[in-house]
């Protein structure tokens, strides 16, 4: 592109902003429905436990009771992997079985004609159980034989790859350093709670659901499988969503799926929505991890030889165990260049709620192993941790041994660059000694120690080297002029919806305000994989911009006829068609769509252009992450005082929501790694609310100064690539380090709690 | 969660008698709601109060007011905790403690909502307005079917959301004497995030009075750490007639020795915000920087 850009790199205001702030958007629990049922579950009490018998018949009983299904005829979708892609996984994905798993499984639904009735039913419902010995401890799930969570047993998947001869690159190595890193249990939180759906069964035998999901075309599929109905028939429309950070990976457990079966029963529409004690209790987390890792680099400070060990908690199901320790994989070898390496994961089941998606997807556990490990090397070598980091990336140019791909762009080094100078870095990072200042008394020191850390990260951007990851979009020329962009790239908050509107109006020429975008809506959006992988600027922006230009060169034909030259000596500015030699041989795009459409009436064509595929590349992005902290030694409590972030996004389509997303990550960032994590005993969940689980608030959160830098990925549209997760995998970590700066304490464990601050200063 | 009983009654009495009159007829499903920041949450959770469905609220009883009289100051028990954060009344040393534990209490939202009979009713570990109060030797006034009675705030918690109230008597008024000239208070919070929306880990408070540079009174109260909110007696005992010169190490060793004997006092457990353990050892380093702030308020 050598023309200026028109639309791209500019923040125009969201396109549903206004809707969203006056509160006219409708997120699925506003919806409501003629003849609407409510629906709602009984749950286990018990963490372990084989279903006896279940007795509804007083719930039945109850006037305004309409529907009861039972874990017998709805499946636990327990497999959300590959888009239902062979026979063999199909199997796989539906559990029909007696077994409750842990507190919180789904046993049955009813459906009532209002939340009143529901409840009453819901306490008339008898369920006996046999309880079963339970596994709590994920290593306690690789040795335990005697209790078996599913029939392939307690190990749910193990990996091992190998890169080089890791033996013989720690004999080359002179520092070794090894540890044993344990991360948190973390849930999404996010502001709409997690699962909303209102299924409506027609009599036609049309399926039709509303859902909060961030992946409509998985939702469609699955239902499709379970209610045994063509596609045609499933149609799943997607409203404003309040956030997903990965907690609504296709079906979101199985809620869709109660409410179609309810449905089906009843032919009314049938509402179900989780509380949020519910979300915190029994959707997916985080998958907690031990993460054992052992490093070795040269005295000049090459990095020789790093083995990692993880032992993953997935729960009492697994749906995204495969892909976040591939994950931990492909960003754990593919951040250095490290000649060998030997990387073993092993998923575990325990009886507890599931582990699943969150913002990051294994990057975050697996970077604070990583970068920790950095941070105590560049400590052993008085080398200065961002030196070593430099050293050692893996640069534009050099391939990527998991993806075998060659890296196109990496921005690594500029983000460093520009993050230690806004940071105050070398200035911060120099002042060995503490500052002391005496208290007004002239008695103590203070007990305040200020400290910073820096850490780096790579994440990928879509998962086409993963999985089965299309694309789609196609748009309508109008015949004023304006456009219909059609795309199931679905809009969580992030704001993709403004990004894809942009990308359009700058190939098409026209006006951002002349591009309307649809809703996400199965029955009119073509094949999306949905919101993942901080895929949609890159991998949306991909299919609407060829989608775009379909469109164009179609309009260029019919305004080359018109105009009487070829198309390709014509351009398209705001809305005008002109001879690029001779501007004044023009027409409006309005007035040759009035031409086509309906003056001519041998033509009456409308123009689309369309556009379905996959992305030719899962370009990495980078990041690093400077964190200030104030460790407090008398008391343990760590205050970040803030955080400069700098990201590589390729280039950035509309730079303040590039930046909205750098400084939401970065406080998600900060609660992974100081305050968020959900505290369980024998199964139980104790802290099932924001009292106790805590997020942080905006008076909590520090500034974060967000910079962008811009590296040009060639595959990328305009040259952009991801942001959505990254910016949250290298906070923890920084602020471990940050800590260690300030007190010499390494934190292993996340979160990073007062006590243990204390417990490292002892002596 | 979902098996929280339905309200079965509600009644808003006009006056304090008749609240009585309310509480003493109705079994004992009946629980009084003043700003219902504590009893309803409670009730969702199915903790405290669920089953209790009748509902008198005290709400209308003209109990919210602070007034001073010579000797004391006076405030109604339904005044709510903004109110007291906002009273110029206690804005001049030791009873700035109270404003500080009001701001401490809880957002602004609640705060407008929560009153200071609930949050001392409510008989919570952590309840961070006891303690200026503790330390202040307020007293309460009780109204009951056989009259008004008084007891000293020391004497009113006997465990765990459980006060000596009965359930036919209202907490109508809270009675802060005048205290010494040169008398000094503190009230000190330690949370998991620095900010008032938490429920503390510790908190705590002091109050010193110094004549002649001799500390003639001293009170140390502590919450979170123990079934109830508390006076440490023996720490405060030792700090009585003891030489008390701002900044000095001599009167920070006194700190030290009287910070460890409240935190021998105590007897925290472990819950979901901090350890017993931790709880112990952060007891002294609050009490430390409290008493030092109190000291040097009651110079000023």
């Amino acid at each position: 592109m050598t023309e200026p850009l028109t639309h791209i790199g500019k923040s125009f205001q969201r396109i549903d902003g206004v809707d969203k702030v006056t509160g006219r958007a409708r997120f699925a629990p506003d919806l409501r429905f003629d003849h609407m049922l409510h629906a709602g579950l009984i749950r286990s009490p018990h963490a372990h436990a084989r279903v006896l018998r279940i007795d509804t018949a007083s719930a039945l009983q109850l006037p305004g009771v309409k529907a009861v299904s039972t874990i017998f005829e709805v499946p636990k979708v327990i497999q959300y992997w590959f888009f239902l892609r062979t026979e063999k996984k199909k199997k796989e994905i539906f559990l029909y079985d007696d077994i409750v798993r842990f507190i919180g499984d789904p046993v049955l639904a009813i459906a009532a004609v209002d939340e009143k009735t529901l409840e009453h039913a819901l306490s008339l419902v008898r369920v006996d159980y046999e309880p079963l010995a339970a596994i709590h401890d994920p290593e306690k799930a690789l040795t335990e034989t005697g209790v078996c969570l599913h029939k392939k047993g307690n190990i749910a998947f193990r990996v091992e790859k190998a890169f080089g001869n890791v033996e013989q690159g720690f004999k080359a190595a002179d520092i070794i350093v090894e540890n044993t890193y344990h991360t948190s249990k973390q849930k999404h939180a996010s502001l709409e709670p997690i699962a909303t759906c209102i299924a409506n069964f027609e009599s036609s035998g049309k399926l039709t659901v509303h859902s909060s999901t961030q992946l409509p075309h998985w939702s469609q599929h699955y239902l499709a499988e379970i209610m045994g109905l063509p596609l045609n028939r499933v149609r799943v429309i997607k409203p404003f969503t309040g956030g997903a950070f990965g907690g609504r990976c296709g079906l979101i457990h199985g809620l869709e799926a109660m409410c179609s079966v309810l449905s089906k029963k009843t032919l009314r529409p049938v509402r179900m929505s989780f509380s949020r004690e519910e979300d915190f209790c029994a959707t997916e987390s985080r998958h907690p991890m031990i993460i054992r890792m052992k490093t070795g680099v040269s005295r000049d400070g090459v990095l020789v030889a790093n083995e990692a060990e993880i032992l993953s908690d997935t729960g009492a199901y697994g749906t995204h165990y495969i892909g976040v320790l591939a994950d931990c994989l492909s960003t754990g070898v593919g951040l250095y260049a490290i000649p060998n390496y030997k990387f073993s994961g092993t998923a575990v089941y325990t009886n507890t709620s599931m582990a699943g998606a969150l913002r990051g997807y294994g990057n975050p556990q697996m970077n604070f192993a990583q970068e920790s490990q950095m941070d105590i090397l560049a400590d052993k070598l008085g080398m200065d941790p961002l030196a070593l980091r430099v050293k050692n990336y893996r640069k534009a140019g050099e391939m990527d041994p998991v993806l075998n791909e060659r890296i196109l762009s990496n921005g690594l080094e500029e983000c460093l660059e520009k993050g230690a100078a806004a940071s105050g870095w070398e200035e911060k990072r120099s002042r060995k000694l503490q500052p002391e200042f005496i208290s007004d008394g002239s008695i103590k020191k203070s007990p305040i120690k200020k400290g910073i850390g820096l850490s780096i990260m790579l994440h990928g951007t879509g998962a086409a080297r993963a999985l089965p990851d299309p694309g789609s979009a196609f748009l309508m020329i109008n015949s004023d002029g304006t456009v219909n962009l059609h795309t199931a790239a679905a809009d969580e908050g992030q704001g993709s919806r403004t990004v894809l509107a942009q990308v359009a109006a700058e190939i098409l020429g026209v006006e951002f305000e002349s591009i309307s975008v649809s809703e996400t809506d199965t029955d009119i959006t073509p094949l999306d994989c949905g919101t993942h992988g901080s895929r949609q600027a890159y991998c949306g922006g991909l299919t609407v911009r060829d989608a775009a230009l379909d469109a164009k060169k179609k309009m260029l034909t019919h305004a080359g006829n018109v105009l009487k030259v070829k198309p390709d000596a014509l351009k398209i500015e705001k809305g005008l068609i002109f001879e690029t030699a001779h501007p004044a041989n023009a027409i409006s795009i309005k007035d040759l769509m009035q031409r086509l459409q309906i003056q001519d009436m041998g033509l009456c064509t409308q123009i689309m252009g369309s556009a379905s595929g996959i992305a030719p590349a899962m370009p990495g992005y980078y990041g690093a992450v400077f964190a200030e902290v104030e460790v407090n030694t008398e008391t343990g409590e760590i205050k970040v005082v803030k955080l400069t972030s700098a990201f590589d996004v390729g280039k950035a389509i509309n730079p303040e929501m590039v930046k909205g997303q750098i400084v939401g990550g970065g406080v998600m960032g900060i609660g992974f790694a100081l305050t968020e994590g959900l505290i369980r005993k024998d199964g139980h969940i104790l802290n099932p609310g924001f009292t106790d689980y805590r997020l942080l608030r905006s008076c909590d959160a520090p500034p974060v100064e967000a910079i962008i830098v811009e590296s040009n990925e060639p595959t990328g549209p305009f040259g952009a690539k991801g942001i959505g997760e990254g910016c949250m995998v290298n906070v923890a970590s920084a602020i471990a380090n940050a800590v260690f700066h300030a007190t010499g304490v390494r934190l292993t464990n996340l979160c990073m709690t007062p006590e243990a601050v204390l417990k490292g200063l002892k002596p | 969660m979902r098996n929280t009983p339905d309200i079965k009654e509600f009644h808003r009495p006009k006056t304090v008698t008749e609240a009585i009159g309310l509480l003493s007829q109705q079994d004992n499903g009946t629980v009084l709601i003043a700003g219902g920041t504590d009893l309803l949450p409670r009730r969702q959770s199915g903790r405290t109060g669920v089953t209790k469905n009748k509902l008198v609220d005290i709400s209308g009883l003209g109990l919210n007011y602070i007034r001073e009289t010579q000797d004391a100051f006076l405030i109604g028990a339904a005044t709510d905790i903004n109110t007291l954060a906002s009273s110029p009344v206690f804005k001049t040393s030791p009873y700035t403690a109270i404003i500080e534990a009001a701001l401490a209490h809880s957002t602004l939202t609640l705060r407008n909502r929560a009153t200071l009979g609930g949050n001392l009713c409510n008989a919570s570990p952590h309840a961070d307005l006891a303690l200026p109060l503790l330390v202040l030797d307020a007293v309460l006034v009780m109204e009951g079917p056989h009259g008004q009675k008084t007891i000293n705030l020391d004497n009113f918690f006997i465990g765990p959301h459980c006060t000596v109230l009965e359930p036919s008597e209202i907490l109508t008024e809270i009675r802060i004497p005048r205290m010494p000239e040169k008398s000094g208070a503190n009230f000190i919070k330690l949370t998991r995030q620095h900010t008032a929306i938490d429920m503390a880990v510790v908190n705590a408070a002091t109050c010193l009075s110094i004549k002649n540079g001799i500390c003639i009174s001293a009170r140390i109260a502590l919450g979170s750490v123990g079934p109830h909110p508390f006076r440490a007696k023996k720490a405060e005992a030792f700090m009585e007639n003891k030489t008390l010169v701002k900044n000095t190490l001599q009167t920070a060793a006194l700190f030290q020795e009287a910070a460890g004997l409240a935190a021998k006092e105590a007897s925290p457990i472990d819950d979901i915000r901090a350890t017993a353990a931790y709880r112990k050892e952060m007891i002294p380093v609050l009490l430390q920087q409290s008493l030092g702030k109190s000291l040097e308020r009651s110079l000023s």
